[in-house]
């Protein structure tokens, strides 16, 4: 135990034998790996509890725990007061504790009703077993009510938004009375800022019903703003626990990264007269309206949007992962039309996407075959069709190095590398194709601090020696940070341009809104490109 | 981090134990999670007991230089066709066609020299431009087009088994078949029987192939992420076209092989290949420490269930037992191999 923790013990927090839930010396390793270490926390119903930490800090490990899917090596879970085994996610269940991941699990093809019901004893089940569908939608509608969303319950489950089925995920808890507890890991993760202040209020919601809440996130001004009490982790261990209001940005972002790392982003150099490097004039494709913009040789620009505006579809339209319908795309001085990803990347296109498991990774490759994938070609062994194996090995040693990649050799898979190592390793890898245009759709999503600024910093020093960058994030902090320009998209188009000087988050919020007030204002904004 | 005893409740609280479904599910984790170490040596430890026994049982018969020999001579097409076929898997295409690929250019290059008089290097080259067409017919069915390689090829085998029938006219094909074809099939090579050489040198250049070449790393990539293969600018369709085309140009290979080895062919050639070779495809990929598809894995293994079987025989076991035996192992192999995408 650390002495931060004994020392800011908040006011009114449960003890392990109050009502609540609390856990007590939990242990847990994973090989070499120490996940969690000796730690200890109660929760209070009614009470937001925000966790932040690295990735690898031990919070995943400690929702899994509550959320029985993990079994502790050794340590206790106490539901109010009492010791409990949570052997499988059903027995969490059952006490009344919810988690909702980071990755939805629903049942898409069944109605919002029964996702919200199967699985509980409020049911309603007639003779053989049979549904009584109208008591169903009913008694759906009344647990929709409770958190105040106006949802059809009879809709069905794939139908539905992202946010929606957050919703309903949500709701869960409050189907009846022995909902003690909700566990949201990033919640807000590819919700538009409207949809997250929605969430919030229901997170509110669930709180006045004595419900007690654990949101882990790694947007630090969520945090600051949605909970009561923040935990803060490294390494397994809880570093700080205490009052949200004893915590400051700065003494975040410092608990987080750990002292030594917690370097500020590098500053944004002005965009100066640089030469055009892509050209885009009249683009379209699918998800994407006719739209000019031009990026320039040095400068990362920021692309910002709502969800559904389009951001990822024209991203994947400059890195022929899409084929562009009408317009022209410029790259240099060649006209380019792209039949496939090989042709943008032989232009010089450089795209990481979005979804870092589904579209990146090559899960058990090595770490060495994995971060050379991208330019297999430059490792022939002279002539002949085989690869160097020296010459592979010196490629990955640099990019590692390059990249800080932290893994326990090259023989490591990348499976078993932390999110932002993970992250680092499609970096590299793409980055040594050589290609001059980087297009990064959310290349810092669910990544800790630290990783973040180390990523910000790498492509900052490519479009340096020669590049241009157009970054897409949903986080506005970060994209004001790092970017040089921004480009406002709405409704699959490309519609303005603003500088990122001194605007504030709620400036480029309501530049994304669709339903501008003025529309000619917005675009005399900032267009002088 | 010690580990201190100190909650205060009894620490195995809630002593009404997990239910049967829990510990099932932390036994299977269990099972899963067993390090590749004792996976694979496990594998090898079964195999050599087995040895074991039947070196005691019969050491005269089990233990000489003809069982041996014996043993790489039967162990030679099943070991062309697993290769083969190792490297749409290795992509995560099945090739369930293999059987009635084998059977169909088998039956095709004796016909074309028994029945048609060709001369037997002609037959045998347009046995193999044959195979080659039916790897890219199943390549646009399923790489272009997008089929699942499972449905696709296991329709087209019946497609090729039934060809086997129109081209054999129902009949099994014994005399016409050119001395040149026979010999192709039953002489030696510094006393080693040609099959067996023609097996050594398509595991060895597969082997090459699959591991060695940028072609073979792509391989791989298109297996462990298709997509994240395309983006990279790998031509994904192009890669997969390329496996179903080997496995079925080894397979068309393995029945030109297997038909002059037995100087006829016969019905139902193709189906003992189709298990045999996927068996070891998968016990392959058991016994590698990443649990991948491997060429020299689905090589090793097939030498392996081949002693056995004919181990079998030498104790005297009925001839069911081999049947058992093989289905097993593929059974038991799927369970070991870890990463094999068949659990999703």
């Amino acid at each position: 135990m650390t002495p931060a923790e004994n020392a800011s013990d908040p006011a009114g927090r449960a003890n392990a034998s109050g009502r609540g839930i609390a856990v007590e010396g939990l242990n847990k390793r994973y090989a070499a790996v120490v996940a969690l270490a000796d730690v200890s926390l109660s929760f209070a119903p009614g009470e937001i509890t925000g966790i932040v930490g690295k990735n690898g800090a031990g919070k995943s490990t400690l929702i899994k725990v509550l959320s029985g899917a993990v079994r502790p090596d050794s340590g206790t879970v106490l539901v109010d007061g009492h010791p409990v085994s949570l052997g499988q996610p059903s027995d969490a269940l059952h006490r009344g504790i919810l988690t909702m991941h980071q990755q939805l699990e629903t049942f898409g093809g069944l109605t919002v009703a029964e996702n919200l019901l199967l699985g509980t004893p409020h049911f309603p089940r007639g003779p053989g077993g049979m549904v009584r569908w109208r008591t169903l939608w009913k008694r759906a509608e009344a647990v929709l009510e409770k958190l105040r969303v106006e949802i059809d319950p009879r809709a069905p489950m794939d139908g539905l938004s992202v946010a929606d089925r957050r919703m309903v995920t949500l709701a869960r808890a409050l189907v009846d009375d022995d909902g003690r507890m909700v566990i949201l890991d990033e919640p807000t993760e590819s919700l538009t800022a409207a949809e997250a202040d929605h969430l919030f209020e229901r997170m509110r919601e669930l709180r006045a019903r004595g419900i007690c809440v654990i949101y882990v996130s790694h947007r630090l001004e969520e945090i600051s703003a949605m909970s009561d009490r923040i935990v803060a982790m490294r390494d397994g261990e809880v570093i700080a626990d205490g009052a949200t209001a004893e915590f400051d940005r700065a003494r975040l972002v410092e608990l987080i990264a750990g002292p030594e790392e917690a370097k500020p982003s590098p500053a944004a150099i002005p965009a100066s007269q640089r030469q055009p490097l892509l050209v885009a004039e009249g683009l379209s494709g699918p998800g994407v309206a006719p739209s000019s913009f031009s990026l320039h040789e040095g400068e990362i620009v920021g692309l910002c949007g709502l969800a559904g505006s389009g951001r990822s579809a024209l991203a994947r339209l400059l890195a022929g992962a899409t084929r562009a319908e009408h317009g022209t795309l410029r790259i240099g001085e060649q006209e380019h039309s792209f039949g496939g990803p090989h042709d943008a990347i032989l232009a010089g296109v450089v795209f990481v996407p979005e979804d870092r498991r589904q579209q990146a990774l090559f899960p058990t490759f090595t770490l060495e075959e994995d971060v050379v994938a991208g330019s297999l070609e430059k490792l022939r062994w002279g002539r002949t069709p085989f690869v160097s194996r020296r010459a592979q090995k010196r490629a990955a040693t640099a990019a590692i190095a390059d990249f800080n990649i932290a893994a326990a050799g090259g023989e490591q898979l990348t499976q078993t590398l932390s999110g932002g190592n993970q992250q680092k390793v499609v970096l590299a890898r793409w980055l040594s194709t050589g290609g001059r245009v980087l297009v990064l759709d959310e290349p810092t999503q669910g990544i800790d601090v630290g990783t973040r600024a180390e990523i910000s910093a790498q492509v900052r020093s490519a479009v340096e020696g020669g590049g241009c960058a157009l970054w897409i994030s949903s986080d506005f902090e970060e994209i004001l940070t790092v970017s040089d320009r921004l480009l406002i998209m709405r409704e699959h188009q490309v519609v303005a341009e603003i500088s990122p000087k001194g605007l504030s988050q709620a400036e480029l919020l309501s530049a994304c809104l669709p339903d501008q007030p003025d529309p000619a204002a917005a675009e005399a904004a900032g267009a002088h490109g | 981090m010690s580990t201190k005893p100190l909650s205060p409740a009894p620490a195995g609280a809630g002593a009404g134990g997990p239910t049967t479904v829990a510990e099932a599910e932390a036994r299977a984790q269990r099972w899963r999670g067993l390090g590749p170490r004792v996976r694979r040596f496990g594998v090898i430890g079964t195999f050599l007991l087995a040895f074991a026994v039947f070196a005691i049982l019969k050491p005269d018969e089990f233990l000489s230089w003809d069982n041996f020999s014996n043993i790489l001579s039967s162990a030679a097409v099943p070991a062309i066709v697993a290769c083969g076929l190792t490297v749409p898997l290795i992509m995560d295409d099945f090739d369930l066609s293999i059987g009635g690929v084998l059977a169909f250019i088998g039956s095709l290059v004796v016909v074309l020299q028994a029945t048609n008089d060709w001369n037997y290097e002609l037959a045998m080259l347009f046995g193999l431009l044959a195979a080659v067409a039916i790897g890219l017919l199943n390549g646009l069915l399923i790489a272009r087009l997008g089929g699942s390689s499972f449905v696709i090829t296991l329709a087209l085998g019946s497609v090729y088994a039934g060809l086997v029938l129109w081209v054999t006219d129902s009949q099994t094909i014994y005399s016409g078949l050119k001395p040149g074809f026979l010999s192709f099939g039953q002489d030696s090579l510094l006393g080693i029987r040609l099959p067996i050489i023609y097996a050594i040198v398509i595991a060895v250049a597969l082997f090459l192939l699959t591991e060695r070449t940028v072609l073979g790393r792509k391989f791989y990539a298109v297996g462990e992420n298709s997509t994240a293969a395309y983006l990279t600018g790998m031509p994904v369709k192009r890669l997969r076209t390329y496996g179903l085309v080997l496995s079925a140009l080894a397979a068309g290979f393995g029945g030109m092989v297997l038909f002059a080895q037995a100087g006829s062919t016969y019905a139902n050639a193709g189906s003992p290949f189709l298990l045999a070779g996927f068996s070891a495809a998968f016990l392959g990929a058991a016994l590698r420490s990443n649990g991948r598809f491997s060429v020299l894995g689905s090589a090793i293994s097939v030498v392996l269930v081949q002693t056995v079987a004919t181990g079998l025989v030498i104790v005297s076991l009925p001839s069911w037992t081999i049947n058992v035996f093989e289905g097993s192992i593929l059974a038991v192999a799927i369970l070991l191999a870890p990463q094999v995408r068949i659990w999703k």
